[in-house]
């Protein structure tokens, strides 16, 4: 599995066949997931350094976390 | 980006260097000496806008929106590329202006040694803002205006719309900042085209930029009212007229094209009618430095809240955001499919694409109107104009000894 950026559409459906249309000629299945839905962490900081975070499946310190 | 008064009129510009690695014959100061190795990169620092443009390939709205990078990650975001190497920095909208603190980002841009420029409806500019941002080191401001004052101010939803920008413009030639048109042209206002050149040009202005149409943001809900292909044809042949007769008239205008890479290929053959063969030919070679359309590769975009696009107009599809990883990072990561595929597109293109003379130099044109149009982004451009008698057989040109 490999992620390959995001998309921005109105409906998941249309995201999918957004994505589809992007990636098909790559990807037997092409996943999209609501950026509502995800909880993203990361070693790099943008602007003054955010709030340290360690996922709670994880032991790995963060410098940076935020909800989309 | 390709310059008609360059290639037709020999008229020398900054950008020489940048676009054709012709910094050497150039009597202009240069952006840079050396052709570009990183991208440009628009920067649209807010989604929100004081007008609302029929063709806003940012969907710009009067409310800001949130998630947008703050000064501070601004500052981060401007020393990321800098440390990158990016030439230029264009700041975008939204409207730019309605950030109160674009003078010290554009001071900031300037100091790590980006060239900062500044895309805006300039409706917001007067003189003091204008000397603000000169006095931050502003290279640049690009005012869009598109048609005479009706048109421009149907298409830009406000009333005034096209004294207020003409304002402006004013107000950045007043305080000596170097300042441009830009134009997208659609069937709405192709005709006025000459007149508002005419206008402008009295008023000062000498460097107009030509946008075709591209199938983002609000700009895919107007593909109805695209040229045709027959319409485009006339538009850039009376583009490149009307530069050709301005410089007889001892006036120096510099005009170019953007957007649509069909252009180069015309260009070769307008250039081959009614200049000649060594002139086609130069300009073919020209052509073939610059590159061809540079989605992906010589123009990136990162828009208000750090997600990167492959150009300013394709932002409904991102590669990543700045917050997660460098723009670097991200911009080199040809583990995406899609964007390795992007930089090798010659061998992917398809159909009209595949077997064109003109295929270096023009590079399959705008992959997002593909998509828009054919579901496929390899698939052709559907702005392309070129005849079939004009696509067939070998490239134009046989490489110069320097090449």
């Amino acid at each position: 599995m490999r992620h390959v950026g995001s998309v921005s559409a109105p409906t998941p459906e249309k995201a999918h066949e957004h994505a589809s249309r992007l990636f098909g000629w790559f990807a037997d299945d092409v996943w999209v997931c609501e950026s509502s839905d995800i909880h993203r962490f990361s070693t790099h900081s943008l602007g003054e350094p955010g709030e340290d975070a360690t996922p709670e499946s994880g032991t790995e310190r963060r410098q940076h976390e935020w909800d989309e | 980006m390709i310059s008609i008064s360059k290639l037709l009129c020999d008229l020398d510009a900054e950008g020489d260097g940048l676009r054709y690695d012709a910094a050497d014959e150039s009597k202009k100061p240069q952006i840079t000496e050396r052709k570009q190795r990183r991208p440009v990169v628009v920067w649209n620092v807010t989604k929100q806008c004081n007008l609302h443009c029929a063709h806003c390939y940012a969907g710009a709205e009067s409310a800001s929106a949130p998630g947008e990078l703050t000064t501070e990650e601004g500052k981060d975001l401007l020393d990321d590329l800098a440390d990158y190497g990016a030439p230029v920095v264009l700041f975008s909208g939204g409207e730019p202006l309605a950030r109160q603190d674009l003078p010290e980002l554009v001071e900031y841009a300037a100091d790590r040694g980006l060239r900062p420029v500044l895309s805006t409806n300039g409706t917001l500019l007067n003189r003091d803002r204008a000397r603000e941002l000169r006095d931050a080191g502003l290279a640049y401001a690009g005012v869009s205006v598109d048609g005479l004052p009706e048109r421009n101010d149907e298409f830009r939803g406000k009333e005034g719309a096209f004294e207020e920008a003409v304002h402006g413009i004013r107000s950045c030639l007043d305080v000596g900042l170097k300042t441009g048109l830009r134009y997208t042209i659609t069937r709405h206002n192709a005709e006025d085209l000459e007149g508002v050149v005419d206008l402008l040009s009295d008023v000062g202005v000498d460097r107009f930029c030509f946008y075709h149409l591209d199938y983002g943001g609000r700009g895919a809900d107007i593909s109805d009212v695209d040229l045709s292909t027959d319409e485009r044809r006339a538009a850039v042949r009376r583009l490149c007229d009307m530069t050709r007769e301005y410089r007889e008239r001892g006036e120096e205008i510099e005009t170019l094209l953007v957007g649509n890479y069909a252009d180069a290929g015309f260009l070769v053959e307008y250039a081959r009618e009614e200049l000649g063969d060594a002139r086609a030919d130069s300009i073919y070679r020209y052509l073939r430095r610059n590159g061809g359309d540079p989605t992906g590769e010589r123009v990136a975009d990162v828009d208000y809240q750090g997600d990167v696009h492959l150009t300013q107009f394709w932002q409904g599809y991102s590669l990543g955001n700045v917050r997660d990883r460098s723009f670097g990072d991200i911009w080199e990561d040809e583990s995406n499919p899609l964007l390795a595929r992007l930089r090798e597109r010659e061998e992917h293109l398809k159909g009209r694409c595949a077997d064109c003379r003109y295929l270096d130099i023009c590079r399959g044109g705008s992959r997002l109107r593909a998509l828009a149009e054919h579901d496929d982004p390899f698939a052709p451009d559907p702005q392309c104009y070129l005849a079939d008698a004009e696509r067939a057989g070998e490239p134009s040109a046989p490489p110069a000894p320097s090449d």
